[in-house]
Order: structure tokens, then C-alpha cells, then sequence
């Protein structure tokens, strides 16, 4: 087992897809939280697992910039490249459909192999 | 360098100080047995060399390099360290030459100061580390040892900056944030880190609008973040204090601090639970190996020494287990008791007991 299993809970994949939008883009804790709807709690746990893992990576910005703002220093988030690839095919395994649909009732769909039963 | 001695014999400048006295005794406790004489020369010639000149704060100058050689001796540095230290402006702010250094000192000494005179050293490394986190750039323990002096010099300009104007403070600041953090925190070295940090944070953001829900709510997490682990808890309060300090309004920042304080749990197991995933575990390998034989038995076996919590969970439910059977044993009557109690006497001394209840059975018993 290379990495730890993580279970794909709804708000992991919100997250997750968050990132996924730009995956180049670095972002805070509290931008991640607007747009996906959930508390800040919450998105700093899946920030310090996936930190944890090395999908994500993070840093504290330039003081010259917090200071400008008039603020304290936030430290941002984003995804390392490998973390773009997990991310992916973590979202994916997810999305998978988990039963077939009966037969007659939806279009075949290709076997993709490995769906779970 | 006869001229020199003969300066050092003027009684006022080489008074050793009380400070000079504690730093001595910091450098015997962290190196016993180590020679102190080149560090008592090594004041002499600072002390000589800074005589008549003053800090900004109006103290003699020598008391700037002391307290750079305490910082250094108080991280454990050697002795050799903490004479660059006490060195380490003669040769930059005075005239004592680079010559005579080499002379009197030697040649790493000599080098230290050198090192901690320039400033592209201290730039490299910061650059390096902004460029690339995870390096280590440090080859030799040089380097290392001039990078602490630099720290040290750096730390102690920041604790008495109150006496320069607030814009030089400020650029100061600004630097030590830039460089001088990061470079701490690469060595290790997480107390000056965050002592850099703070002193740095208070000359920046002195000017921020006070008030006082902001330094609450940093007060009540700094409080709670007692339970994640201990090198995770700095890093947290620093950026929750960034994020609060950026929401616009109370009510924002109360539901931020609510919202973490809920969190603050399930974040500690699972900070521990990656920690414990992450660092090196050979034991851990040997662990899941004898689990796997053992079948059902070795899931607890794994759960127990892979997670913290699920180890104090499986403790208290075997103490509890136990607790049940002693209960279930001992309450209903008194003879499981007695027996248990004849059974540790025999166990204890095994031929007294035979002898003494052979003694009472002649005694009270029928022949």
C-alpha cells in the first residue's frame, strides 16, 4: 500500500474537485470554503489529511503581500502534481457507478473493468 | 597584536559582567570540560574593540555580542561558535583587522566571523528553500554553524529594534520574515523560529485596527489546540490568527473560531494518524507481518500499534472486560477468593504452607 486509503466522503469530493477546477491555482482555506459550501473546520481537516499524503502542498505567502492587505499572513494551498493525479483518479473511482443497471432499462454501458459488484 | 594586549588591560572595558558569567556557564553545561579561556580572550578583545561605542538603545556595545553568544551557547553550539560570536562585529564596525583575528584566533574562528559578516550566505539559503522546500541545502556543518551566528545576531537586533525609526523596523521585519524565518525553521530550530516570527508579526502589524474579538478568538484556540500534536500547533494558531485576522466582521470571526473549535478534535486524530503513517516504522513493518499471520486477532493487533486512539480504545474495553470477570467471579461468593489467596501464599513461599497447614490440620484436626 503506497498511500492511505482515503474514503471519498461527499464533502472530500467537493474539495478535491474544488482544487481540480485549476489545479495551478493557490488557494486558502477560507476561499476553498465559499465556494464549495462547507465549514472551515471541515475543509482544513481534508487540507491537513491530503497535505499529509502529499497530494496537496501548502505556504505562508509573502509577508510584503499581508502586509499591504493589512492582514496576517494566510498560508496557501495547492496541488502537487502527483496530488493531480490522485485527485483524479480518486474522483473517478468515485463517481463509478456501483451496480450495473438492469438490462432493458438503460443503454449498455462499456465495461470499464474493476467496478466493484 | 602587542598594542592590541596592551588596550586589554584597561580596567573599565574588560569588567566581566554578570552576563559574561552566565554566558560561561551556558557553555560549560552544553561542552563540560571544555576550554573557556579563548571565549574569556575572546571578550576581552570585543569588549576592547567596542569600547566607547554604543547601541541605539543607549547600553554599551558589548552587550550586543554577549547576548549573541548566549543565544548561540544556549542552542548548544561549540565553544569555537560561541567565540565568532562574541566576535563577530570587531572586525566589520572596528578596527581590529581580519589579520589579527587570524592571528590571535586561528583560522576557523577567523572564518566564522568572515561568514558572518557577509550577507549572501543567509540570501542563498532562503532562496533555495523558497525555490524548493523540501532541500536541505546544508553540506557542511560550517555553513550550519554561520547560519546559527547570522539567526542569533538577527534574533537579538530584533528584540531591541524598538530604538530604530518604525520604517527601518519595519524593513527589518519584512527581511526576517523573508529569510531568517524560513532558514530557522530548516535548522530545526523551532523556538528562534517563532520568536523571530512573533517579534516580526508585532513591528508589521502593530497598525492593524485593534480589536479585541480578534486577540479573543486567538486566545480561546491558542487554548484548545493543547490536544494536536505538539509541532503541529504553532503552525495551526499561525494560520487560523491569518485567516481571522482577515474576516471583516465579529460575527464572521466568531463563526471561524466556532467552526475550528469543532473541528479541533477530529483534527488531532487525524494529525497523529498521518504522523504515524508517515514516519519511518520498521517495527511497524514486523508488526503487520505477524498480524497477518494471526488472521482476525491481528486486526487488533495492527489497529493497536497503528493508531494511537484505537490503542487507548482496545485498553480500556480489555480493562473493562476484566473488570467484569473479576466482578463476575469474586461477588457471588467468597470461596474463589480464598482460593486465590491460597494459591499466591503457595506461590509465594511453597514450603511454609505445606509445613503450616500440616501444623494446623495435627493441631485441630483428629489424629
Amino acid at each position: 500500500m503506497d498511500m492511505p486509503a482515503y474514503r471519498m466522503t461527499l464533502q472530500t469530493k467537493l474539495v478535491l474537485e474544488e482544487f481540480l477546477t485549476e489545479p495551478s491555482r493557490k488557494r486558502y482555506c477560507l476561499e476553498v470554503c465559499d465556494p464549495v459550501g462547507l465549514p472551515s473546520g471541515t475543509v482544513y481537516l481534508i487540507l491537513a489529511r491530503f497535505e499529509g499524503a502529499g497530494w496537496l502542498d501548502s505556504a505562508l505567502e509573502d509577508p510584503a503581500v499581508a502586509e499591504a492587505a493589512g492582514r496576517r499572513r494566510r498560508r496557501y494551498y495547492w496541488l502537487t502534481p502527483n496530488g493531480v493525479e490522485k485527485a483524479r483518479a480518486a474522483l473517478d473511482h468515485a463517481y463509478r457507478p456501483r451496480r450495473r443497471p438492469m438490462p432493458g432499462w438503460a443503454p449498455a454501458q462499456p465495461d470499464i473493468g474493476g467496478a466493484p459488484a | 597584536m602587542r598594542r592590541r594586549r596592551a588596550t586589554v588591560r584597561t580596567p573599565s572595558a574588560v569588567e566581566p559582567s554578570q552576563e559574561m558569567a552566565a554566558l560561561l556557564k551556558s557553555v560549560s553545561a552544553a561542552h563540560p570540560g571544555a576550554d573557556l579561556r579563548p571565549i574569556e580572550r575572546a571578550y576581552t578583545v570585543a569588549a576592547c574593540a567596542h569600547h566607547g561605542q554604543l547601541r541605539k538603545s543607549g547600553d554599551p556595545y558589548i552587550t550586543h555580542p554577549i547576548a549573541v553568544a548566549t543565544i548561540v551557547a544556549e542552542l548548544g553550539m561549540n565553544p569555537e561558535t560561541v567565540c565568532a560570536a562574541l566576535l563577530h562585529d570587531t572586525v566589520e564596525d572596528t578596527s581590529y583587522s581580519p589579520a589579527q583575528l587570524r592571528e590571535e584566533f586561528g583560522e576557523e574562528i577567523a572564518a566564522l566571523v568572515d561568514g558572518a559578516s557577509t550577507v549572501d550566505e543567509l540570501e542563498r539559503v532562503a532562496a533555495v528553500i523558497r525555490l524548493n522546500p523540501a532541500c536541505a541545502p546544508l553540506s557542511q556543518s560550517r555553513e550550519t554553524e554561520i547560519l546559527v551566528l547570522k539567526l542569533a545576531d538577527r534574533l537579538h537586533n530584533m528584540r531591541t529594534m524598538r530604538y530604530l525609526p518604525t520604517s527601518v523596523q519595519k524593513l527589518k521585519s519584512r527581511h526576517t520574515l523573508r529569510v531568517h524565518a524560513p532558514v530557522a525553521d530548516l535548522l530545526g530550530m523551532d523556538t528562534i523560529r517563532l520568536e523571530l516570527e512573533e517579534l516580526a508579526s508585532a513591528i508589521l502589524y502593530a497598525n492593524l485596527p485593534s480589536d479585541k474579538s480578534r486577540t479573543i478568538f486567538e486566545r480561546i484556540l491558542a487554548a484548545s489546540v493543547v490536544v494536536l500534536p505538539s509541532a503541529k500547533r504553532a503552525r495551526c494558531l499561525e494560520e487560523w490568527a491569518g485567516e481571522l485576522s482577515a474576516l471583516p466582521t465579529r460575527r464572521a470571526r466568531a463563526r471561524f473560531a466556532v467552526q475550528m473549535l469543532r473541528a479541533i478534535p477530529h483534527l488531532a486524530v487525524e494529525l497523529r494518524w498521518t504522523a504515524a503513517h508517515n514516519s519511518p516504522r520498521p517495527v511497524g513493518a514486523l508488526v503487520d507481518r505477524i498480524a497477518g499471520v494471526l488472521g482476525i486477532g491481528g486486526v487488533f493487533l495492527t489497529a493497536s500499534t497503528h493508531w494511537e486512539m484505537a490503542a487507548w480504545v482496545a485498553g480500556v474495553v480489555i480493562f473493562g472486560v476484566l473488570a467484569l470477570l473479576a466482578a463476575i467471579l469474586f461477588a457471588r461468593s467468597e470461596d474463589p477468593a480464598n482460593r486465590l489467596r491460597r494459591l499466591i501464599r503457595a506461590w509465594r513461599n511453597p514450603g511454609s504452607t505445606v509445613r503450616s497447614s500440616r501444623r494446623w490440620r495435627n493441631r485441630s484436626g483428629p489424629p
